[in-house]
């Protein structure tokens, strides 16, 4: 009951007296990674995927529409509202998700062209409605979100597209003349998938040295009591996509040893996909 | 630099299909009338939070969570429930007040009947009077709807409540049956299996007390056929309850 009573009045200290011990208050290692677990094709759509790692639980699920060709973005992104994560975090999230796909990390551009079934591009292009549904969020969001798309991408499947309309011909070309022919179905041509991990950095008022303990994918409650938290993306070739830092930070090693984390865990995140692929 | 905008933007789901022949499914065998769709239920999908239910039949897929609505000011975490909207800790009413959000349905109009189904069977089981003044929020996602989606979440929500600790009382069991035109029934049939179907019924009942707590009638059914109709759910509404207790039971013992 008295550590209860710690963690309610004193959250800081009831965290440094395990932090001290080189563990978090459930016991788990300061850099230990957490199991991550997901699921693909249960959510309906053209591809769709649950991720649950650390507390946190979010289903991804795509839906495509046929457009013409233009400059126009192809992805949406929307994070549902939630009662656990507040507007601005979720708008937040959803313009950092949004960057990966303008930047190409995902999927380049020519790749959602639409393709017929003998895999002959044709003057219409895929866009892609993903929807993000939050379950549970005890931790951070970013880095099942980014999973979460990232499976749903590979889980994709988008139908041959039969357009009765000749190159040649000049007018607009007109729904009727549209047919989805799900005889020929095509997967996603995707970037190396990308991976997110989320960091927090404690400092120890109490200890001799204030030095910064680098947490990895910390708790609610742990970052609450942390001084900066940081999310790192990682992409193709182990580079550097995202970094979000919040807070204050002053050692740059820290940074790189959290690319080094995240990229071995992409690593081992990249091999189970493509088992399940 | 010019760019080009375009106005045309045809969802899939819009455009005409030319299907693989091989996914038609009329030589597929077809489930007898009392065989329910493959299923999972999942008492406590979340460790580390109280409250939460899953149900899976077929491919329809039901999540539901009660958790802690957060304030301005302070988050009541000893309790799965908040102290009202304002969070002002008031008493304002004698019995507590259940809400449900419901996401993942895009007809509103859905939305509306499945919110009013949910709302009230789920209040005649709590002992609301226990509560006075607190609001229960409900969080129903549905992640895919292939039919029967107001049995699965009725499912879904009587095992979020189990695991939730509040008091109730007992556990609400749920079938959905739809009529053929032949007479015939067809046992939580999903969309395609229901569409040559004239009626059919989702019935939720609670075994211990013995008594219905949602009946939702839909479609053309002869009078003469709502009694058997209604009586052949109920008797496929009790199958479910061994699943539903095991689900149960499953969670208690994750939790010691």
């Amino acid at each position: 009951m008295s550590s209860e009573v710690l963690r309610g009045i004193d959250p800081r200290g009831y965290v440094s007296t395990f932090i001290r011990e080189g563990v978090y208050p459930d016991g788990r290692g300061l850099l230990d990674e957490q199991k991550l677990v997901f699921k693909q094709g249960e959510c309906g759509g053209v591809g769709s995927s649950v991720v649950s790692t650390q507390g946190v639980t979010v289903s991804c699920t795509i839906e495509a529409s046929v457009s013409l060709v233009s400059d126009a973005t192809l992805v949406d992104i929307q994070i549902e509202s939630s009662q656990q994560l507040a507007e601005k975090d979720a708008e937040d999230y959803n313009n950092l998700l949004l960057s990966l796909f303008t930047n190409e990390h995902f999927i380049r551009r020519e790749n959602l062209r639409c393709l017929d079934t003998s895999e002959k591009t044709l003057p219409l292009e895929w866009q892609l409605h993903v929807t993000l549904k939050v379950l549970s969020l005890e931790g951070s969001l970013l880095d099942a979100a980014v999973c979460a798309i990232g499976a749903a991408l590979a889980d994709t499947k988008l139908p041959s597209i039969a357009l009765d309309h000749a190159d040649t011909d000049e007018s607009a070309i007109e729904k009727t003349q549209i047919q989805a022919d799900y005889r020929t179905v095509h997967k996603l041509s995707l970037e190396e998938p990308l991976m997110c991990c989320s960091f927090g950095i404690f400092v120890d008022s109490g200890a001799k040295k204030n030095d910064e303990i680098l947490l990895l994918t910390p708790t609610l409650e742990v970052i609450a009591v942390c001084r900066s938290t940081c999310s790192v993306v990682v992409g193709k070739n182990d580079l550097m996509v995202l970094i979000r830092e919040r807070g204050r930070l002053s050692q740059f090693s820290l940074i790189k040893k959290m690319c080094m984390i995240t990229a071995e865990r992409r690593r081992k995140f990249v091999e189970s996909l493509r088992s399940v692929v | 630099m010019p760019t080009i905008r375009s106005n045309l933007s045809i969802p899939l789901t819009h455009l005409n299909r030319i299907d693989d022949v091989r996914m038609e499914t009329d030589d597929v065998e077809k489930r007898s009338a009392t065989a329910f769709r493959p299923l999972c239920v999942k008492c406590g999908v979340f460790g580390a939070q109280d409250g939460s239910g899953y149900a899976e039949f077929g491919n329809t897929r039901v999540l539901a969570q009660m958790y802690e609505k957060k304030h301005l000011t302070s988050v009541n975490k000893l309790y799965n429930f908040s102290t009202g909207p304002e969070g002002d800790g008031k008493w304002e009413e004698a019995h507590a007040k259940v809400t449900i959000t419901l996401k993942g349905v895009e007809n509103e109009t859905k939305v509306a009947e499945l919110r009013a189904d949910l709302t009230s069977s789920l209040s005649a089981v709590i002992f609301i009077n226990k509560y006075p003044g607190k609001v229960i929020d409900i969080e129903v996602t549905v992640l895919s709807d292939d039919g029967g989606v107001l049995s699965t979440a009725i499912t879904a929500v009587t095992l979020a409540l189990a695991h939730s600790g509040i008091e109730h009382m007992g556990l609400t069991a749920s079938a959905h049956v739809a009529l053929k035109s032949n007479g015939d029934y067809i046992t939580d049939p999903s969309t395609s299996e229901a569409e040559d179907a004239i009626g059919g019924v989702t019935f939720a009942f609670v075994p211990n007390l013995g008594q219905t707590t949602c009946v939702n009638l839909y479609g053309r059914i002869p009078l003469k056929a709502t009694s058997p109709l209604l009586e052949f759910a109920r008797q496929r509404a009790i199958a479910l309850v061994p699943a539903i207790h095991k689900a149960v039971v499953n969670s208690v013992k994750e939790r010691k």
